[in-house]
């Protein structure tokens, strides 16, 4: 693999872990889905 | 403005509340389904209208966290409004509630909800004289089908705006002086709803006498006078009796009830589903329907009766689904067995490998017939195809040709609606894989390697399944809202009770089976601490829907695959079956405690409805869409990326032996190697598999598609299924749900439920695997350990019920 590969294929890997990233920072007080995973909603989440 | 809606248990608070607000939150048909308090609002009125769910709650006294928190809420909050919710159908007993909402300072309305049932059943009830009565307005309604709901909504906006002065339906007891004069201090002290609190401090409140002390001074000697009477000076009680006589001789006019001396409809429902002996066994049967309809793929059970099972012929059962008899479908399957097996190990050369093994054995059999003295069976050997040769030969080809005949095994049944739907999905991901493999055919390895062996794989994996979920849940859905699984808790109290459970704890462990992260913030309802603790360490134990995946690729993979459905129930069973010896064993070496009486009322069987059901599903799609398209995703990458490069990943891709992944397994495979599942080569990428299911558990499947291994390619025994199964079920859960049992367990208890979830995982397994391992290589051992475990749990149940027994006579 060639240095660019390398760089590419991180950015790709990055990109694709974001929607995650975001959803663990997203702000604790947003009203909308549960974001933690579980079913419970927002406002009970043990992720918040 | 914000209004709340208040009322007893399952009188269809949450229905109205989703019906306002567009909302979906969780409705169930049994009673204490709310636990907290939830918010959303209402748009029609020109002004934005905040709507507060509160639990459902039967009176305004300090008992239950639920009570608690809907009486916090009106005394502190003090919303615009409250919108009682009562249901028609047990007007009486509902009033109760709102004779004490009355007596708070805040406008309220009654909605007199399930009237469409009161008019279905020739019933009524006068809803203007109700009003009148009650000196509030009190509007009609119908929240499951949608009537009336604006009409209360607008009638609440109405009286917001005035201000309403709280009254009592006490006024003509008399001990009602006393209350005046707590009132009058509380008015003094410039207190809200000074009638309410002066009520209850007459009643003896904790909460509020404990607050002010020199009120309860103040009617000490006066409440002496009461001490001779009927309720021994109880002033909570004569405050009941009160409330109820005073319903009971003003609203009986306002209700018309046609004189039904026959039974309900559902009364006569629970007399067979209720029923002492009956009930448990109908509750599994009904469970087996309902995982056969979703993972058998032998419908009609023609397998069975094939091979004589049943007793019934099995070439007449075969032609009448198939046109075909089994022999024909065996050799069938046998021929496909033999040629994939030939394609995969030679390519190319299949073909003539092949023919030169069919010649081989031909010629073997017409020898040995000849030697017998017998005429040869096969005389055109150059042309002979699998097809024209006998079945035991082709099974000798099979041995010769390294393959195993016990592997041939012709699934000739009609699938189950469940299965059909899998295959379906499986073909439709699988032809995406294909158009990826197709796309990326010119792209660098690691690029395509990314996109077709990572997330293709791994999202194909849980994506394949997921119509087979949705249709367990459907069912799950259709026994909650129909009344059943309120039913469920019922019966199980009895069975509980010994556990040192309530049949209370049995609500927020069926919620499990959906998931646990709101099943164990569910258990607030539970007022002792170490009914909460204990409820918290089994619930993981009833089967979320995150593991059913797992369950769903293991139950293909089960040796001879029609039996998947009794796969999937029996893991879903033993959850049940350790929930209960965890609970005797943690109550044969802990402290006994008694629980405290379950009662519950049951709520009238309903036919499920359509918009409750739909809206289950939507959640549940939403929920694994949106997982998916997240953690799992996530999860998916990073095990592509462990699994395609070593230590040293700046040298470019390596093969899976060699990867960081493999490297990190094969530790973890160690630890695992007692429990049989590890064992072999690829037994490193099961006890990855497992870790990452601590993510999320369908990461489990994506894991295992990652690596390679799909429920066709599992090469693990039943006895080494079993046990992977096992330790996923009992195993830690997902970290969302080790949160919520860290909120919601007391602080030892959180630990111990730690050590006992990972303590139990590994037992459990160990013992399954070895006690498969001797049903598989030495029976008679294996049959005598199992009787000896059966009668170890036995006597667990006698110790404990002896000790219980012991602490109920102290």
């Amino acid at each position: 693999m060639k240095w660019w590969e390398f760089l590419l294929m991180f950015v790709i890997i990055i990109i694709l872990l974001i929607p995650t990233i975001i959803r663990f920072t997203k702000n604790k007080g947003s009203k909308g889905s549960c974001s933690c995973g579980c079913e419970a909603c927002n406002k009970d989440c043990p992720m918040h | 403005m914000k209004f709340a809606l208040a009322g007893n248990p399952n009188s269809g608070k949450t229905t109205l509340f989703n019906a306002l607000t567009g909302a979906t939150a969780h409705v169930g048909n049994w009673p204490g389904v709310t636990v907290d308090k939830r918010e959303g609002s209402y748009k029609k009125l020109g002004e934005k209208i905040d709507i507060v769910d509160l639990p459902g709650i039967y009176s305004l006294s300090p008992y239950t966290p639920e009570e608690i928190v809907a009486r916090n809420f009106i005394v502190d909050e003090k919303p615009d409004c409250v919108i009682n919710i009562v249901d028609a159908t047990n007007l009486e007993r509902n009033l109760y509630l709102t004779t004490q909402l009355l007596e708070m300072d805040v406008p309220v309305v009654v909605a007199l909800n399930m009237m469409d049932v009161v008019k279905k059943s020739g019933n009524e009830v006068n809803a203007t004289e109700l009003s009148k009565k009650l000196g509030v307005p009190v509007v009609e309604l119908s929240a499951l089908r949608n009537e009336g709901i604006h009409d209360v909504m607008k009638k609440a906006y109405e009286v917001a705006k005035e201000n309403r002065k709280g009254h009592s339906v006490l006024e003509t007891e008399d001990f009602y002086d006393l209350i005046t004069k707590v009132e009058e201090k509380f008015v003094e002290l410039g207190e809200s709803s000074p009638l309410f609190k002066a009520i209850k401090i007459v009643e003896g409140d904790e909460a509020l006498c404990a607050k002010y002390p020199q009120l309860v001074e103040l009617i000490k000697s006066d409440k002496e006078k009461y001490k001779d009477n009927d309720f021994g000076g109880d002033f909570e009680g004569m405050v009941a009796d009160a409330r109820y006589r005073y319903i009971t001789a003003n609203y009986a006019d306002t209700i018309k009830k046609i004189d039904k001396k026959t039974e309900s409809k559902s009364d006569k429902i629970d007399k067979v589903m209720t029923h002492r002996i009956f009930a448990i066994p109908l509750f599994i049967v009904i469970m087996f329907v309902v995982f056969h309809l979703v993972f058998s793929e032998d419908l009609f059970f023609i397998n069975g009766i094939s091979k004589g099972n049943a007793g019934i012929s099995g070439e007449t059962a075969i032609n009448v689904f198939t046109g075909m008899g089994y022999d024909d479908i065996y050799l069938e399957e046998m021929t496909g067995v033999i040629t994939e097996k030939y394609e995969e190990d030679f390519g190319d050369e299949a073909d003539d490998k092949l023919n030169s093994a069919i010649s081989y054995v031909a010629n073997k059999v017409n020898v040995e017939l000849q030697a017998k003295g017998e005429e040869i069976r096969y005389d055109d050997i150059d042309n002979l195809a699998l097809e024209d040769m006998e079945i035991e030969d082709l099974q000798e080809l099979l041995v010769y040709s390294g393959g195993d005949v016990e592997e041939v095994n012709p699934v000739i049944g009609i699938p189950s609606p469940g299965v059909f739907l899998q295959s379906w999905m499986g073909f439709v991901t699988g032809k995406l894989i294909d158009l990826g493999a197709m796309i990326s055919e010119t792209w660098p390895a690691w690029l395509s390697g990314l996109l077709c062996d990572g997330l293709l794989s791994g999202l194909d994996a849980i994506f394949s399944f997921l119509p087979q979920i949705l249709l367990l849940f459907l069912f799950i859905a259709i026994l909650e809202d129909s009344g059943y699984m309120a039913r469920v808790a019922f019966i199980m109290d009895r069975a509980f009770r010994g556990l040192g459970l309530s049949g209370k704890a049995f609500i927020p462990l069926l919620m499990g089976f959906g998931c646990s992260v709101p099943a164990m913030m569910a258990t607030k309802t539970l007022e002792e601490e170490h009914e909460r603790d204990m409820t918290i360490r089994l619930t993981p134990f009833f089967s979320c829907g995150a593991k059913a995946p797992i369950w769903a690729m293991l139950a293909v993979a089960v040796a001879g695959s029609f039996l998947g459905d009794i796969f999937v129930f029996s893991i879903y069973l033993l959850g049940i079956v350790v929930a209960i010896i965890s609970a005797l064993l943690i109550k044969a070496f802990g402290k006994v405690k008694e629980v405290p009486p379950f009662i519950m009322e049951l709520p009238a069987y309903h036919a499920p409805q359509f918009k409750n059901l739909m809206a289950h599903l939507w959640e549940k799609l939403k929920h694994f869409v949106y997982k998916a398209s997240t953690i799992i995703t996530a999860a998916i990458v990073l095990i592509w990326f462990l699994s395609n490069f070593g230590w040293a990943f700046w040298q470019g891709m390596v093969g899976i032996e060699d990867s960081i992944l493999a490297s990190l397994g094969r530790v973890l495979q160690y630890i695992y190697y007692p429990l049989g599942f590890t064992w072999g080569s690829e037994g490193w990428k099961y006890s990855v598999a497992t870790i990452t299911g601590l993510i999320a558990k369908e990461d489990v499947v994506a894991t295992m598609a990652t690596l390679g291994i799909t429920e066709k390619t599992i090469a693990l025994s039943n006895a080494q299924i079993y046990a992977f199964a096992s330790y996923n079920l009992f195993t830690l859960p997902c970290f969302a749900a080790i949160g919520a049992a860290y909120g919601d367990s007391s602080k030892k208890g959180f630990w111990i439920t730690l050590l006992w979830w990972l303590g139990c995982s590994y037992v459990v397994s160990l013992i399954i695997f070895w006690l498969g391992y001797l049903f598989e290589h030495v029976l008679v051992v294996g049959i005598i350990v199992a009787l000896l475990l059966v009668a170890t749990i036995i006597l667990l149940f006698v110790y404990t019920a002896k000790k219980r027994k012991k602490v109920l006579a102290n």
